[in-house]
């Protein structure tokens, strides 16, 4: 009998739970569904001005399916807040978006200036959209960045924000997810940074593509400024999230000698000297010698390789300083989370401080000791 | 009595396991104390401590006869108090049923499933729980074995694919905020942890050594416990309070290449969890009304089960405030002072009189 | 008030009595010709009763056999002949009977009977009886000469290493090649008539040594009791073997071959052998053996794990593949790769029909073609797979009726079913189950019935044992036959039964 009841309530649910979504599930059907691959929101009048990049599903597929071309197309649509932005594009795409596989949302410069908590919450609130899409900022309106076709290839999203992952390799652009992009908005101290985009058209050339053009720097979730691609580096050795890069060093007696970063450890260490916190960042960095002019394909004696050693640990040290002062003290946002550090190390200081934390900033003090070691030279490698 | 409804101590803390970490899968930060993350990590520190001392007045009445239970024991002070007490601990084990149900209706409604409809779905998940409760505690105990090795895999999935997110400034000092919140909070986990309860009827039937299992049981899950929160905290940082459900946004971030928003297969092995929890609580409660009101009727007792489980769950579903005000931190405390610790403590008197004189009976 | 309308409706649905006729019980007369009109009318007008008279010694007896049932050259070298060559026959009809019992009738399968029943039995049976005038009782003896199937391949249970002799339909040669397997005296035989019409032989084989008295007993008594008319194949007593209570999943095995049997005879099982059935039961029956097979056991270990695996997997696949699919396609579109997520998205725009349907239609039409290859004759099966691989492969397609993922969900999960055929009836229908389930309520929906699908399969203890040992209850020791495979260095020092079972002491059925 029990058996008998559990199973015609199994059959119960097979049949009954249509009202969890409709039959057929009301429009959720892959084929019915905007694949979305990119979204740029750009602040107009009255609202936002929303453009998509989605799967245009008229294109070739079926036996020779395969992404040969670009098989993506825009939308775009308007709307009073984001979410309403996005509930029209139904007007004119007429199937129901899909977050899911949504590589990047670009915002325009304007709204990042405005504040990005605002436009950030729908795509917090929303159930459907993932938490690890990137994030980046336009220079200038983000539509361009999301039109734009990337040297014709098919997901023109997914190319930009494959730039966005070599990061990893050149240590000059990140790749942020959208959870640590709310995580450091919600902490009381932290400041929020950003990749940043730059559309490239030569139409001499026929080309028309995005560069990753350096970081945009937030402070209270407004873009008050940005770094260069020398300075992301620094920024990047600073929050010790380099993986690799490259190192150009100048001096004597090489000339010009070029560094594959191999691997690199920050260590930052607070202390508290005159009642404000004092920084002393030390960084490790191991690298190969890549290329090197006037060694004559050989041998590095030890004497230049110490000059190069030197040469690169000053180098550094100048332009993670420089970096450091100029996210501080001129841009007063705490990328580097040194809030964060303080609040660790030493509790008592960072309670009396925390409530203004900002104008802290500027005042503190701090140390970088760069030690480069060069691991192999590459040729007649019983170095 | 003896030796017909047995089950192995393995497979009942497995269930009793399955039911705790739903309980902490599906966490409300909004409902908990409000405390820094690294504090949090404390609290599940100490809340072995608190389970091995809140357990003690029911080990101590478990050791006095270890084949009676606590409605023998009440039995030894008057036989209305047992009914009046089997009654409540019914009460009681719907109230968790319930408390399951809802937060999880909670859950679906605001991150699943917003734009639909849920109650259909809520009712059928009542009707298939409650009425495997009639399959008995032996496979209910089978399957939740094999629920906490899915379980398992799952989270652990997660938690090494995530190692690499880890970030260590997402913490914050210890005790920041004084002592005084991490101590509600752990009070919190506990109150959270109705299965000690659970015990009060099952302790009889347990093959096997009952503390030892107790003990691996409060240990595996502060393991659990921890180690879910450490993740939660170090990839998420801030962005974990401001989740109505962190844990489930933990779950979509785990990823390994071509392996991504696995969170729906989270969140159905979720629903085995609570597939099991509800089955368990509800087989719990009609144990006890058995006990009460006689022995037939099983199903009766089962379908009014799913009934007021079901009236109870559609009116409660379907917002957070009506959710929040069953839920109280204060009312949950006060339950679990009564129900695991006040009612066996009292007891534990009268119960060793009874032995004794029994004792004294039979020797001489 | 309404007693009449379900007095009414018990009426209509009342078994009708069809009870079968008793012959009454009679004893062998002494006069040979009662004897032979009592046959003669029994038998009436059927061809098959052949009798033989022939005097002795100034006295009448009669030879009574099925015609087609006994080797006539036989019949004649050990019996007939003989008796017409004999000298010195005595005159009384006694003495008659004992002086060919003992020193004419050659043979050596005899017996001596009372009753017309036994008679008209063992003739049924092929033995050839001796009535003499005047001799209450009569002599059978075996000259079985009918045709019987030689022991081959067992076609349903094919093994790369196994024997090749299968069982055949006759008892009595299904127990030889089970007995020279287990030189042991410890085999026991027991045999019970069972079909009221039938008169089927079944025979009950086990270890004494080994198995337990209380499941034998168990058996015994079920199979007693059962209440059948005709028995024509095991699968008509399977369901009195098996426990009570509904379940996708059966507690009894069933096999084709001996050495199966054996090996799982010598764990503490009992193999129920039918006449006229190549098929032999075995209760109790795990889970977890419908991945176990023969070849596991001659093949190297590492080897032998591989396929294991391989074995669950594919069950696994057969059964929710299809149903995970739709489930992923229409709610959990995330779970897909994105490369892939667009070529199942455009695959799936030039279908007409909701993928929930164009799954279930296509499996649909794969078990019809699957039934319709079983049973077409061999000449005409070659156009099954013609048109199967038209139809639904290319043709399909091409016409944009079914999607071309589809399509390769459907060829993965039916080669996947063959993997396991002592499971493929369960998966077949729950696959059309998970198929709905995911369809309406995506993968939540798939895990709330998985879960209750293995909480009925936890739930179920054939015989005491319980059914989804030893996964479980856990038993660590039994892990080296069930995932992994030790070779039999270690396989061998253990001997496993299955009533030693980690969970078969809580023999409870129900536990409330």
């Amino acid at each position: 009998m029990k058996k008998w009841m559990t199973l015609l309530a199994g059959v119960l649910l097979m049949l009954t739970l249509t009202g969890c979504q409709g039959y057929g599930a009301d429009g959720r059907e892959i084929r019915e569904r905007l694949i979305i691959q990119g979204i740029g929101v750009d602040r107009e009048e009255g609202g936002y001005l929303l453009t998509l990049q989605a799967f245009n599903m008229a294109v070739s597929g079926g036996q020779d399916s395969g992404l040969s071309g670009n098989v993506t197309k825009v939308y775009e649509s308007r709307g009073e807040t984001v979410a309403d932005a996005m509930r029209n594009v139904t007007l004119t795409a007429g199937r129901r978006p899909l977050y899911s596989h949504n590589w990047l949302i670009v915002f325009g410069e304007e709204v990042a200036r405005a504040g990005l908590g605002e436009t950030l919450d729908f795509f917090v609130r929303d159930y459907a959209t993932r938490s690890t899409v990137d994030l980046a900022v336009a220079r200038g309106k983000a539509a361009d960045i999301i039109r734009s076709h990337v040297d014709k290839s098919s997901i023109p999203a997914r190319e930009i924000q494959m730039a966005l992952e070599m990061g990893r390799v050149n240590a000059k652009t990140l790749q942020l997810p959208l959870y640590r992009a709310v995580a450091l908005l919600e902490d009381p101290t932290s400041d929020v940074y950003l990749p940043l985009l730059k559309p490239v058209v030569d139409k001499g050339q026929g080309m028309d593509t995005v560069l990753a053009d350096g970081l945009a720097i937030f402070r209270n979730g407004s873009y008050v400024g940005d770094l260069d691609a020398m300075q992301t580096r620094s920024f990047l050795f600073l929050t010790d999230q380099v993986e690799s890069g490259d190192l150009v060093v100048q001096g004597e007696p090489f000339g010009k000698a070029s560094l594959e970063i191999i691997q690199s450890d920050t260590s930052i260490e607070t202390s508290i000297q005159n009642g404000l916190p004092d920084y002393h960042i030390t960084v490790d960095c191991v690298c190969d010698v890549h290329e090197i002019e006037g060694a004559d394909f050989g041998r590095i004696e030890s004497s230049v390789r110490e000059a190069i050693e030197a040469a690169a640990s000053d180098m550094l040290e100048k332009q993670l300083l420089q970096t450091a002062r100029l996210c501080l003290s001129s841009y007063r946002s705490d990328v580097l989370r040194l809030g964060n550090r303080l609040w660790l190390a030493e509790p008592e200081t960072f309670r009396r401080l925390s409530d203004a934390w900002r104008d802290v900033l500027p005042q503190i003090t701090f140390h970088v000791e760069v030690q480069t070691s060069i691991r192999r030279s590459g040729q007649k490698s019983a170095d | 009595m003896a030796n017909k409804h047995q089950i192995s101590s393995t497979q009942l803390y497995s269930i009793l396991f399955v039911s705790r970490l739903l309980v902490t899968l599906t966490y409300i930060p909004a409902l908990g104390e409000v405390t820094l993350s690294s504090d949090l990590l404390m609290q599940v520190a100490l809340y072995p401590l608190g389970m091995l001392v809140s357990a003690l007045p029911l080990y101590e009445l478990y050791k006095v006869r270890p084949g009676w239970d606590l409605f023998d024991c009440a039995f030894c002070v008057s036989p209305l108090l047992s009914r009046v007490l089997a009654v409540l601990y019914a009460l009681f084990f719907l109230f968790t049923s319930l408390l399951s149900v809802t937060r999880f209706d909670l859950f679906a409604t605001s991150r699943l499933f917003p734009d639909s409809d849920f109650t259909i779905f809520l009712l059928l998940i009542i009707l298939i729980s409650c009425s495997a409760a009639a399959f008995g505690l032996e496979a209910l105990g089978r399957l939740a074995w094999l629920t906490v090795l899915l379980v398992s895999i799952t989270l652990g999935f997660a938690v090494v694919v995530l190692i690499p997110d880890f970030d260590v400034l997402n913490f914050t000092p210890l005790f920041y905020d004084g002592m005084a919140p991490v101590l509600r909070g752990s009070a919190g986990f506990l109150a959270g942890t109705a299965e000690t309860a659970a015990l009060v009827v099952i302790a009889p039937r347990i093959k096997g050594h009952l503390a030892k299992g107790f003990v691996k049981w409060t240990l595996w899950l502060t393991l659990a416990m921890g180690l879910l929160f450490l993740c939660g905290i170090a990839v998420l940082g801030a962005f974990f309070d401001t989740q109505m459900f962190p844990f489930y946004s933990l779950a979509v971030l785990g990823e390994f290449s071509v392996l991504q928003r696995l969170d729906a297969i989270h969140t159905g092995v979720w629903i085995l969890c609570l597939f099991v929890k509800l089955a368990f609580f509800t087989y719990l409660a009609v144990t006890c009304l058995r006990r009460a009101f006689g022995k037939r009727l099983k199903k009766t007792y089962i379908a009014g089960c799913i009934v007021v489980l079901g009236t109870l769950g559609v009116v409660i579903s379907g917002g957070y405030d009506r959710f929040a005000a069953i839920a109280q931190p204060e009312l949950m405390m006060a339950l679990f002072t009564v129900v695991t610790v006040a009612i066996p403590l009292c007891l534990l008197p009268a119960a060793r009189k009874r032995a004794k004189k029994e004792k004294g009976e039979t020797s001489t | 008030m309404f007693r009449w309308l379900k007095e009414a409706v018990q009426k209509e649905f009342a078994p009708v009595n069809r009870a079968t006729t008793q012959l009454p019980e009679a004893e062998i007369s002494a006069s040979l010709q009662e004897n032979l009109v009592y046959l003669r009318g029994v038998f009436g007008a059927s061809f098959d009763l052949m009798i033989r008279e022939l005097p002795i010694n100034g006295n009448r007896m009669a030879f009574v056999m099925c015609e087609g049932m006994c080797d006539n050259l036989l019949l004649s070298h050990i019996a007939v002949t003989p008796v017409l060559r004999a000298k010195d026959i005595p005159r009384e009809p006694d003495r008659q009977f004992i002086y060919l019992r003992e020193h004419v009738l050659s043979g050596t399968d005899h017996k001596e009977i009372f009753t017309m029943q036994e008679l008209l039995n063992l003739i049924m049976s092929g033995f050839v009886a001796i009535l003499i005038d005047g001799v209450t009782r009569c002599e059978v003896f075996g000259a079985q000469g009918f045709e019987r199937r030689s022991v081959n391949d067992p076609e349903t249970e094919v093994q790369e290493r196994g024997a090749r002799d299968g069982f055949v339909e006759t008892l009595k040669v299904n127990a030889t090649l089970i007995r020279r397997r287990l030189k042991t005296p410890f085999a026991r035989f027991e045999m019970l008539n069972m079909g009221d019409t039938s008169q089927t032989m079944v025979s009950l084989c086990y270890l004494a040594d080994r198995v337990d008295p209380d499941i034998l007993e168990e058996v015994r008594r079920r199979l007693q009791g059962a209440k059948l008319d005709m028995v024509l194949e095991s699968g008509y007593i399977q369901p009195f073997l098996d426990h009570k209570g509904l379940s996708f999943f059966s507690g009894v095995g069933v096999t084709e071959r001996p050495d199966t049997l054996c090996a799982k005879i010598s764990e503490g099982r009992i193999g129920v052998l039918v006449d006229g059935t190549p098929f032999a039961l075995i209760v109790p029956h795990l889970f977890v053996e419908n991945f176990q097979s023969m070849d596991d056991y001659s093949n190297r270990p590492f080897y032998a794990l591989f396929l294991r695996a391989l074995k669950f997997l594919s069950f696994g696949i057969s059964m929710l593949l299809p149903g995970i699919y739709v489930a992923v396609a229409i709610f959990h579109q995330e779970l897909l790769p994105a490369s892939m997520l667009f070529d199942v998205a455009v695959a799936e725009s030039r279908t007409p029909f909701p993928i929930m349907l164009e799954a279930l239609v296509i499996h649909l039409i794969y078990e019809i073609m699957r039934e319709a290859g079983l049973r077409m004759p061999k000449t005409v099966g070659h156009a099954v797979s013609i048109v199967g691989a038209l139809v639904i492969g290319d043709a399909a397609v091409t016409a944009g009726l079914i999607a071309a993922p589809m399509l390769i969900v459907l060829a993965v999960t039916a080669i996947s079913s063959f993997v396991v055929p002592a499971l493929y009836e369960p998966a077949a229908v729950l696959r059309f189950v998970f198929i709905v389930v995911g369809g309406l309520s995506g993968l939540y929906g798939i895990m709330l019935i998985l879960g209750l699908l293995i909480l009925n399969a936890c739930s179920i203890n054939p015989y005491g044992v319980p059914y989804s040992a030893p996964v479980t209850p856990f038993e660590k020791g039994a892990l080296r036959d069930l995932v992994l495979r030790m070779g039999w260095k270690q396989l061998g020092k253990y001997k496993m039964q299955v009533q030693q079972l980690n969970g078969s002491d809580q023999r409870a059925a129900e536990d409330f």
